[in-house]
């Protein structure tokens, strides 16, 4: 229990040298620290639990292969990013994998309610949109949006120079921004959202 | 207009994470196979030693990386910028080929007018007094032609051509 406490109040870094150093339990520590990240940045890329879970296996295999190569600029987790990206790539290029079937997209929600419907009818909307940007783009965005990463750790994971990073994200958001302007699906639930959204489109449409 | 732009950016990030359609399981049996899973994975392989060549690869591909981003910035720029010249010059090419060859033509057709007149001369001067007309363009050519050029050159002509009329009536 006391190790355990230890374990938890190390940094990355520190786990990754004890690794280094030969004590595999360390990397333990790290697999429960990001499998959670890891697996929902695969997610969105698979779009197929297993597949996912795979994707998060040998993301960990390979960062524990090549743990000597880590120099430590980055943080562990952008590098370990990098490796779950390049790997999902990767698999998407073999295997072709399309699971956007609309049953998948289905299967978290409860069809009973109608706004549960229109609920799920945007997410899926959404959901195509993302997954019709390039690569790149989406994966700057998917990072930025969801992961909460800043753009020099975008950046790192995506191996690119840090303007690079901002304007993959940049193009990403004017693509999705067009679309939420132009689908009308998507401007009803808008309105039906209301509240906070709908405040600042009225000022906006004053300011313009 | 770009505060605006912002915040929409900012509802439309709001958005985005509103209708985020991954959802995590919440099991924590499920992450705690997943890691024994990843564990037991880990446990067959090893820690690949670096070697020399392998750790001046990587750092070169890290040095390089915003080099050649540059690089190929230099590049497109160079491309753009060549593609522009080479535009130009082709436009300024056909412009100068279509003045020369208008020019071409109109010496053309001002020789083939003077020979003409050098044939008939009483004739084309006749023409030329009759039918002068500020907007005609072959009558300007001849009469500046008729006035200078002709009239030293064929003027010999000309005196014989009188002096056989007069001799006639």
């Amino acid at each position: 229990m006391q190790r355990e406490t230890d374990q938890n109040l190390k940094t990355d870094i520190q786990l990754v040298e004890e690794v280094r150093n030969g004590l595999r339990s360390s990397f333990s520590e790290l697999v429960k620290r990001h499998q959670r990240g890891l697996l929902r940045l695969s997610m969105r890329f698979m779009k197929d639990a297993d597949v996912a879970q795979d994707v998060v296996q040998e993301a960990f295999i390979k960062s524990y292969e090549k743990l000597n190569l880590f120099e430590g600029r980055a943080s562990f987790k952008s590098w370990l990013y990098q490796i779950a990206v390049n790997t999902a790539r990767n698999k998407l290029r073999e295997n072709r994998y399309d699971f956007s079937d609309i049953e998948d997209v289905h299967l978290s929600v409860s069809a009973t309610a109608e706004k549960v419907l229109v609920h799920a009818a945007v997410s899926e909307i959404i959901q195509t949109e993302v997954d019709r940007l390039p690569f790149k783009q989406k994966t700057a965005l998917v990072l930025r949006v969801y992961e909460d990463m800043s753009f020099a750790e975008i950046a790192v994971v995506m191996e690119c120079p840090y303007d690079t990073a901002k304007a993959n994200y940049r193009h990403a958001l004017m693509k999705l921004k067009e679309t939420f302007e132009n689908q009308s699906e998507l401007r009803k639930w808008t309105e039906d959202v209301g509240g906070f959204f709908m405040e600042l489109n009225t000022k906006f449409a004053e300011v313009e | 207009m770009k505060k605006t732009d912002s915040m929409k950016e900012m509802i439309l990030i709001k958005k985005l994470r509103a209708e985020d359609p991954i959802e995590l399981p919440m099991d924590e049996d499920f992450f705690d196979n997943l890691h024994k899973k990843i564990m037991l994975s880990v446990d067959k392989a090893e820690v690949k030693p670096v070697s020399k060549w392998t750790k001046t690869w990587v750092f070169l591909e890290q040095k390089t990386l915003i080099p050649r981003a540059k690089a190929k910035k230099v590049v497109r720029l160079g491309i753009k910028a060549t593609t522009l010249a080479a535009g130009v010059g082709l436009l300024n090419f056909g412009l100068n080929l279509s003045k020369e060859l208008s020019l071409m033509q109109a010496d053309l057709n001002k020789s083939s007018i003077l020979l003409e007149a050098k044939k008939n001369p009483a004739q084309w001067t006749d023409l030329v007094a009759n039918y002068q007309d500020e907007n005609d363009f072959y009558a300007d050519i001849l009469s500046e032609a008729l006035s200078q050029e002709l009239s030293q050159s064929e003027l010999a002509t000309i005196v014989e051509i009188d002096k056989v009329i007069a001799q006639s009536l």
